[in-house]
């Protein structure tokens, strides 16, 4: 009872309020980041065909028109949830937009899209517009100058979840003892002006492995913490910074320093901000309402979702413990389970297309198929690798291959090592249907050559 | 300061530790690039460029006194031209990036539709600007050029015939897209590849990777797989589909393309006057990793079983020939191409940290 009553502790909504802000100005920067840079022909409009979520094979993407209708709504609704307008409505829309626009295509899925789209569907459930926003300022009943803690907590919860996680990735013997990949991708910085020798040094991949997986295991403790909060949220910024220098990472070290402001207690907050508008001569104050929630309660059902969203954000990306091999070489439960920058890994995949009636013969040529992009990721990823053989037998049933074998010659290296046998070359694709359970057509890292 | 003082602490540990220095700390970009621009890239554009000028004099000589012994000429200036654009055409970026195709696609492409051609020839359609690709460059000219024997040779009919108008501004066409690349290459933009020196999307080291790859796939997959009948969907082999069909020195381009490719990955310069066996090149960029001796080793292992492959093709005879005579021979050299690939497209890209696509994309 007492833990239930701290979680629905009455606590200010200024964290909220702020998380919304700039959560909205994030995505809508981020949307116009990706239109600007021509990204909407490059991964959505170009490719001939596109690789589908498991389980979301129905959605697939529309024609050019509705792909920007779909932009300008994203645009449109992230804006109206960065100023509180029509948040309720608006932070559904921008969910929906947002995930729906991921799941066009898998071979294009990144962590941080997972982590926003988490958060903006936490917040569809969140009443963040209940302060600085325009619905509060036009509609005063919406105005909640105290929240219940769980709803902090919860994103609090959120983004502890990416950061342990992706450091309990690190914790294995490539990324530790041989600083793998960080001692094949950090000389290639080799050419940079001051520090481009100390990038080329051995040493220097070791610093940043154990740097990097201590950072990642530690800083939800030490934001959390109050007297080392302002520290943390420093190395924040600085890591997220040399990452996004260093590597091709694009927004996600932006993503990763907004979302740690939910870290911060609202006056430290309050104060902050005032700090940074005293430049323009102006303050943020907010109004107290103490008199209308002084304590609040948790609904058992909205209990019972925060355990289950909990335990599901915990347990899921463990999944890969219930697959036999390496994840980093099958890839099977790899996904949604925050392993960021964690392994260099690349392959080549040579589809053959067999009639079996007619003994007729083919090879294919991926470019003819894929972007380059597609056929990096479809090489390394075994699911990909099966659907795209089906997508291959699909086609060439109706065009000459009525009973398609299609085999695959794939070759995979992982962290720099040699390259070996990925798929069972005898092994027909086209007869294979992916599901959840283990891949057993996956050859073990060097097993064949 | 927690922080620091684990950084401090780790920076104790490693240095203190065993762990070989990295020896790509000793690897110099530039020197590559620089090397790559001035020896290879260049020399080999100013070497297509006189080849060509030497074919287009001849073409223009041969507009005024038709013979026999022009066209052979012609023929001879044609095969040298063919030969150096085998150690020219990987370089397919950068100022060979038009805004109609590159050059490759601009002046590479074969086969040629020669139903396309004839009709352009009729309409005297000279202009080029359009995106039949298969009616100009290199292996138009071929077609016009080899196409009839010397006895019914149809340039000879008529010195002022459309053929021969046709020809000279192939050839023309053929001077000033190479002249431009070669022009920006000797202008300026050597100095933006040098000094591009990182291995993201778009750096000169990524744009010469995935130019090199690419020229790879083009010589296992169309210059061997679509004549050979292996590409998915043909029903046999195609040899009017191998590259230098009508000239017959189908197997002479292999053995070129093969060797260019091979000289470039080992950083030869096959023009240089400074040295013909020694530069820099991905070879000695892979040496530098520490991981990087057992990928060359591997690599030169399986260039040497392509080259053994391609040495026992008969150079004087056609592929077009082979495909009919000597097919198993012919799929032993596509196997060895094939096996080849993932060295270079996925090992090599691996180690170096390159990006092997084109344009940038987030990544996390």
């Amino acid at each position: 009872m007492q833990f239930l009553q701290s979680l629905s502790a009455p606590v200010s909504s200024v964290s909220l309020g702020i998380f919304r802000i700039s959560f909205g100005a994030l995505i809508l920067l981020s949307t116009i980041r990706f239109i600007a840079l021509g990204w909407i022909e490059e991964q959505i409009i170009k490719p001939k065909i596109h690789f589908q979520y498991y389980g979301f094979e129905w959605i697939t993407v529309p024609s050019a028109f509705y792909v920007y209708i779909l932009y300008s709504v994203l645009i449109i609704a992230s804006f109206c949830v960065m100023i509180g307008y029509k948040y309720r409505i608006m932070s559904v829309l921008l969910f929906l937009a947002f995930t729906y626009t991921e799941l066009w295509d898998i071979s294009y899925y990144l962590n941080h899209y997972y982590a926003v789209s988490l958060c903006s569907f936490l917040l569809c459930f969140l009443p963040a517009h209940c302060i600085f926003s325009v619905d509060s300022t036009s509609k005063p009943s919406i105005y909640q100058a105290l929240i219940p803690r769980y709803y902090i907590l919860l994103l609090q919860f959120q983004i502890a979840i990416i950061y342990l996680y992706a450091g309990i990735a690190k914790i294995q013997y490539d990324w530790l003892i041989e600083a793998l990949p960080l001692s094949l991708w950090l000389p290639s910085h080799g050419d940079m002006p001051i520090i481009g020798n100390v990038l080329s040094a051995r040493w220097t991949a070791y610093v940043f492995s154990w740097f990097g997986m201590l950072y990642d295991c530690t800083i939800p403790l030490f934001l959390s913490i109050q007297t080392t909060r302002i520290y943390a949220y420093i190395a924040v910024i600085c890591f997220h910074t040399i990452t996004g220098i260093l590597f091709q990472i694009g927004v996600f070290p932006l993503v990763m320093i907004v979302l740690t402001l939910i870290f911060f207690p609202p006056e430290q907050l309050l104060q902050i901000i005032n700090r940074t508008l005293t430049v323009f001569n102006t303050s943020v104050k907010v109004r107290a309402d103490i008199t209308k929630y002084t304590s609040f309660s948790i609904h058992p059902i909205i209990y019972g979702s925060l355990i289950a969203y909990c335990l599901f954000q915990l347990l899921f990306p463990f999944r890969y413990v219930l697959y036999p091999g390496n994840v980093f070489w099958t890839e099977q439960g790899y996904r949604f389970g925050w392993r960021v920058m964690l392994i260099e890994k690349s392959g080549y995949t040579q589809f053959t297309i067999k009639d079996s009636l007619t003994g007729k013969k083919g090879i294919i040529d991926n470019a003819e198929w894929l972007t380059d992009h597609q056929e990096k990721q479809m090489s390394m990823q075994p699911d990909l690798i099966v659907q795209f053989a089906h997508t291959l037998s699909t086609y060439y049933q109706k065009n000459g291959y009525t009973h398609p074998i299609i085999t695959a010659d794939s070759w995979i290296t992982l962290n720099g090592r040699k390259s070996y046998r990925f798929i069972d070359p005898s092994i027909n694709l086209a007869s294979i249907n992916d599901s959840w359970f283990h891949k057993e057509w996956i050859l073990s890292e060097g097993v064949s050559k | 300061m927690k922080y620091i003082l684990v950084i401090l602490i780790l920076l104790q540990f490693s240095c203190t530790g065993n762990a070989p220095s990295n020896p790509d700390s000793q690897f110099d970009r530039t020197r590559m690039l620089d090397f790559t621009a001035k020896q290879i890239i260049i020399p080999m554009y100013a070497d297509v460029l006189s080849h060509s000028y030497t074919l287009d004099s001849l073409c223009a000589n041969f507009m005024l006194q038709p013979n026999e012994t022009m066209v052979i000429e012609m023929r001879q200036a044609w095969r040298s031209l063919a030969i150096s654009w085998q150690y020219c055409s990987m370089f397919d970026f950068g100022p060979a990036e038009f805004s109609d195709g590159t050059l490759f696609e601009n002046i590479g492409i074969y086969p040629v539709s020669v139903t396309k051609m004839i009709s352009k020839i009729e309409t005297k359609d000279t202009l080029f600007a359009n995106f039949d690709r298969d009616t100009r460059g290199i292996y138009a000219i071929e077609y016009l050029l080899f196409n009839d024997s010397l006895n019914t040779y149809k340039l000879l009919t008529n010195k002022a015939n459309n053929d021969v108008i046709y020809l000279k501004k192939l050839i023309q066409h053929v001077i000033i897209k190479v002249q431009t690349v070669h022009n920006a290459w000797i202008n300026g933009y050597s100095q933006t590849f040098i000094q591009n020196t990182g291995v993201q999307a778009g750096s000169s080291i990524s744009e010469l990777y995935n130019s090199f790859v690419h020229s790879y796939e083009l010589m296992k997959n169309y210059q061997c797989g679509l004549p050979f009948g292996l590409k998915v969907g043909q029903v046999s082999t195609e040899p009017t589909k191998t590259e230098g069909f009508y000239s017959g020195i189908s197997t002479e381009l292999l053995y070129h393309h093969n060797q260019a490719l091979l000289y470039f990955w080992r950083g030869y310069a096959r023009l240089s006057p400074l040295s013909s066996l020694s530069g820099i090149g991905f070879k000695e960029y892979l040496l530098s990793i520490a991981t990087g001796k057992q990928l060359v080793e591997d690599t030169e292992y399986q260039w040497e079983q392509i080259s053994k492959q391609i040495s026992l093709l008969d150079r004087s005879i056609p592929l077009s020939v082979m495909i009919d005579q000597k097919m198993p021979i012919l799929l032993d050299v596509f196997t060895e191409l094939s096996k080849h690939t993932h060295f270079l497209k996925s090992d090599m890209s691996s180690l170096l940290g390159i990006s092997i696509t084109y344009t940038s994309n987030d990544g996390d």
